[in-house]
Formats: C-alpha cells, sequence, structure tokens
C-alpha cells in the first residue's frame, strides 16, 4: 500500500492545505476518508469548514501532535490561549471539530463555552449567547419564589 | 453577533432552540458542562433551557461526560421542623431546598443514583411505613412505595442499587417479625421481605454503614453485619462495637467516625483495627459537637455544629483529603473548613449524606 506523507484538504471556499498525513488523522472523519478510499495525492473535500476556522482546527492538530511529550503545564496554558476568542469563532471551530471528529477539541470548546456561564446572572449569558427571553415578568418572578434555590 | 463561516451554516439540519447558531446536541454539550452550582440561574434563561435542565436526559449527558458533581446534602432540625440544604462546589454554595412534605422523627436515610430516600420515621409517636424520595437533579418530591412495616430509627444501606432496611420496628406479630428486614429494588418498584434470625432482631438502630458490600448497624447493644451478596448475617466484633459512636462514613474501605474524645477515628475491617486520623490536630477544633461525616467524592467531610452570637449557632464544614499511610496509619489533610450555615440556637444536624448531580 502507497502512503503518502501529505494530505491535501479543501476548505468549502477553495482553499487547499497541504499538511502532514499524522496531523489529518487525528480527524476520524479524515481517518476513515484516507483508510477507505486511500488517495494517493487526492484532495479531500472538507465541504462544511472555511478556511479561516480549518487552518485553525490545523494548527490545533499540529500543535498537539508535535508536542506529545510537552508536559500537561504547557499544553494547557496553550488550550488556553487557543480558544480564547469571540464567541462566533468558538462556534465556528466547534462545528468543524464536530464534522472532523476531533473529540478533544470538542471537549476544550466546550469546556470553554461552559466556562463562559461562570459568575453570570441569566441576564448576562442571554447576552453572550444572544438569546431571547421568553418568560413573562410574572413568570420569572414566579421560577424565583417557587424553586427556592439561592441567588448568590 | 452573526457567524461568517460556512460551518454554522450547513448545519442547517439540527435545531438550535438552546443557543442561536449552534446545533441543540452542541449546545447541550456545553450546557451540561456548567458546575451544578450555576444551574439555578440556567433554568432562568429561557423556556427551551429551563425544559432541557428539567429533562433526564440533560443527566444523563453529564454522567456521559463524567461532569457529575458530588453534592452535600444536609438535613438539620430547626424548631421542630426539618430544613434540607445542598453544599454544591465550584463554586461552593450552600442552597436551601424544599423539604420532605410529611417530615418524621428517626427517619432513615439512603441514597441510589441521584435519589435520596427518607424511610419511615414516627410520625405523631407511630412508626410509619412511608417513603419519601427526593430527586436531587429535579429539586423535587415524590412518594416512594411504603415498606412493609411502619419504622423508627431503622438501619439502611445500599448495596448494588438495592437499599436494605432493618430494625426500627417491634417484632411483635408474625408480619412484622418477617420483615424486621426488608429490600427495595427500584427497577422493580417494590419491597420484599429479607430473612433474618431471631437472635438479631434488635429493635433501636442508632448508626448504619455499607463496607465493601456488607451492611453494618448497630444497635443499643451489639450490632449486626448483613452481606447481601450471600445473605448471611452476623455480628459485630467488640472492637468496633466499643468504638463506633453516632454517625459515621466510610472512605476507601474504612469506617469513620467521631469518637467523643476529640478524634475521628477510621476503623480498618480488615484488620479489626481503630486508627486515628492523624494530622488534624490544628485545622479542627478540640470539639466537634454533633459531628456528622460523609463521604464526598472520595474526601471525608464532616460538620458540626458550634456557638454563634448568642442568639444563633453555626454549623460548620470541613473536607478532609485522606492518605493511607505505608505504615498503615492513616492521615488526613483539610482541603477546605468554613462556617455554612446559621440557625437558631437549639437547632440539630440529622442526617447528611453525599449525591452525584
Amino acid at each position: 500500500m502507497a502512503f503518502t506523507k501529505k494530505v491535501t484538504l479543501k476548505s468549502s471556499d477553495g482553499e487547499l492545505f497541504i499538511i502532514d498525513r499524522a496531523v489529518a488523522l487525528q480527524s476520524r472523519t479524515i481517518q476513515y476518508v484516507l483508510e477507505d478510499t486511500n488517495p494517493v495525492d487526492a484532495i479531500i473535500p472538507v465541504p462544511a469548514v472555511d478556511a479561516r476556522t480549518l487552518s485553525k482546527v490545523l494548527e490545533y492538530c499540529k500543535k498537539h501532535l508535535i508536542d506529545l511529550n510537552t508536559d500537561f503545564e504547557d499544553y494547557s496554558k496553550w488550550d488556553k490561549d487557543f480558544v480564547d476568542a469571540e464567541v462566533w469563532m468558538l462556534y465556528d471551530l466547534i462545528m468543524a471539530a464536530d464534522y472532523l471528529h476531533i473529540p478533544p477539541l470538542i471537549d476544550l470548546i466546550c469546556d470553554k463555552i461552559a466556562s463562559m456561564f461562570k459568575g453570570q446572572t441569566p441576564d448576562k449569558i442571554r447576552e453572550i449567547f444572544n438569546i431571547d427571553n421568553d418568560f413573562s415578568k410574572e413568570e420569572e418572578e414566579d421560577f424565583k419564589k417557587k424553586s427556592g434555590w439561592a441567588f448568590k | 453577533m452573526s457567524s461568517p463561516s460556512s460551518a454554522s451554516s450547513s448545519s442547517s439540519s439540527s435545531s438550535s432552540d438552546l443557543i442561536p447558531n449552534l446545533p441543540d446536541d452542541v449546545a447541550l454539550q456545553c450546557i451540561a458542562r456548567v458546575p451544578r452550582s450555576r444551574h439555578p440561574h440556567l433554568l432562568l434563561v429561557c423556556k427551551s433551557w429551563r425544559s432541557i435542565l428539567s429533562s433526564s436526559d440533560f443527566f444523563s449527558i453529564r454522567s456521559i461526560l463524567n461532569c457529575m458533581q458530588h453534592s452535600l446534602y444536609l438535613i438539620v432540625r430547626v424548631n421542630c421542623t426539618l430544613k434540607w440544604f445542598v453544599l454544591n462546589q465550584n463554586p461552593r454554595i450552600l442552597a436551601p431546598l424544599p423539604p420532605n412534605p410529611s417530615p418524621a422523627i428517626g427517619s432513615a436515610f439512603a441514597a441510589i443514583g441521584s435519589k435520596i430516600f427518607v424511610l419511615g420515621g414516627s410520625v405523631n409517636d407511630v412508626a410509619s411505613p412511608t417513603v419519601q424520595i427526593f430527586d436531587c437533579r429535579f429539586g423535587r418530591w415524590e412518594l416512594g412505595p411504603r415498606m412493609r412495616v411502619g419504622r423508627e430509627f431503622a438501619a439502611a444501606g445500599v448495596v448494588d442499587r438495592k437499599i436494605y432496611v432493618m430494625g426500627g420496628c417491634l417484632v411483635d406479630t408474625w408480619a412484622k417479625s418477617a420483615n424486621w428486614a426488608e429490600v427495595f429494588d427500584p427497577a422493580a418498584g417494590r419491597w420484599a421481605g429479607v430473612e433474618s434470625p431471631v437472635e438479631v432482631r434488635e429493635k433501636w438502630m442508632h448508626a448504619s454503614a455499607v463496607v465493601e458490600e456488607k451492611i453494618y448497624a448497630m444497635a443499643d447493644r451489639g450490632g449486626v453485619v448483613f452481606e447481601p451478596g450471600t445473605a448471611e448475617w452476623g455480628g459485630v466484633s467488640t472492637e468496633l462495637d466499643l468504638g463506633w459512636r453516632g454517625r459515621a462514613c466510610v472512605v476507601d474501605g474504612v469506617l469513620y467516625c467521631y469518637d467523643y474524645l476529640g478524634k475521628i477515628r477510621g476503623f480498618d475491617v480488615k484488620e479489626g483495627l481503630w486508627k486515628e486520623l492523624k494530622g488534624l490536630e490544628k485545622g479542627l477544633p478540640k470539639f466537634l459537637c454533633g459531628a456528622t461525616m460523609a463521604n464526598v467524592g472520595g474526601n471525608l467531610v464532616v460538620l458540626w455544629e458550634g456557638k454563634g452570637n448568642g442568639k444563633e449557632m453555626e454549623i460548620s464544614c470541613a473536607e478532609i483529603a485522606i492518605q493511607k499511610c505505608s505504615d498503615g496509619g492513616l492521615r488526613g489533610s483539610i482541603v477546605w473548613s468554613d462556617v455554612i450555615l446559621s440557625v437558631p440556637i437549639g437547632s440539630a444536624i440529622v442526617h447528611c449524606l453525599a449525591v452525584a448531580v
């Protein structure tokens, strides 16, 4: 079987990314494509991910491949900086990670989004995630009273 | 705030009721990771969030994602009523809970999964067979199937997701005698009698614990051990009987209790020996009044009653990480310790237990 060392990915907006096969294999979706068809020098389309998001995802894949020996501290610092991004960028990343099936990246971004709830009131959460409040004033007051939970 | 990328638009097939621009399954994965202590806020965000947080699927996902957190549930007697609280972690917040609908004296407590079972207790001096269940996920009470006999000050323990309850009832009739011990299987949803030898049927139980799939129940004199796996009954060793005082908990196969001399001691069932939990001399007050313990996610949590400002008393809490030393000794280090609650003087800690939610 002729293994190519390089793999070419094509983003939704037509940009080509030539990357090491090992980097691409971190995506289970790509892994299945490569195992199924073993395309030699073929271009693998990634129709669900645009170039900007794909380059960011590949940055993550490269880092996590190269730095397997890096100790945990460095690793988590890099991850923390990586997800220090605007909400819409996180959405794009998580959708891409979901489509490409890269579980550690999904976990990383979900944890980041979950951490954005920290210390936030319901109002603030709605603002961050652009959610409409569909409770009436009465319902809201009623829930606060009935639930008996502490709001601190 | 709109996403310029193609990634989110490509997923138009799945709905985005929870977070705009994110498919619900992805949004759910994010929301499920939020610490338990923040959930009251999430309930007030919008209707779809409220509905998802009120579904058992949400908690199944928390479990799959390994995001369940151990919370300490605390029951305090205040002016003849029982008050329930939960101490969540990260951030550590004590929140009041709705009290059980029919409060009783001397109920036994047991937890399976995310439900706390309150078993019997006396109402107007009559031992009740009522089972009240608190679903910690939704903060809701429900009634469970009644026990075959009324009980007060019974012993209870959970082995293999079944509740065993014993004692706390007079054995003056055949039916009461045959049901001195009984078992509840939540899967089957009913109680069944457990055969017990006549000589173990003590009436009052003052403590119980489960160590390595065996239920230890302490009566006024002596105690019994029951192993559901083999259906074997036995007596407890004198060593354990003499040393066990008050409400105990089990961490890593060692039974801990507070010995009234101001020490937390652990009983190693295999060695049959009590050992002092060392390393706490500086971190805890000299005497812990009303000490009650629970195993919260592998750490020993002890609660005690202390003096407050005259009209009120304080309930304090310490979380202790335990290390088994190479010489066989037990060493504890205090992870945190604080006053968690002020209640009127004369109040008392009734029970505490840990549940993962």
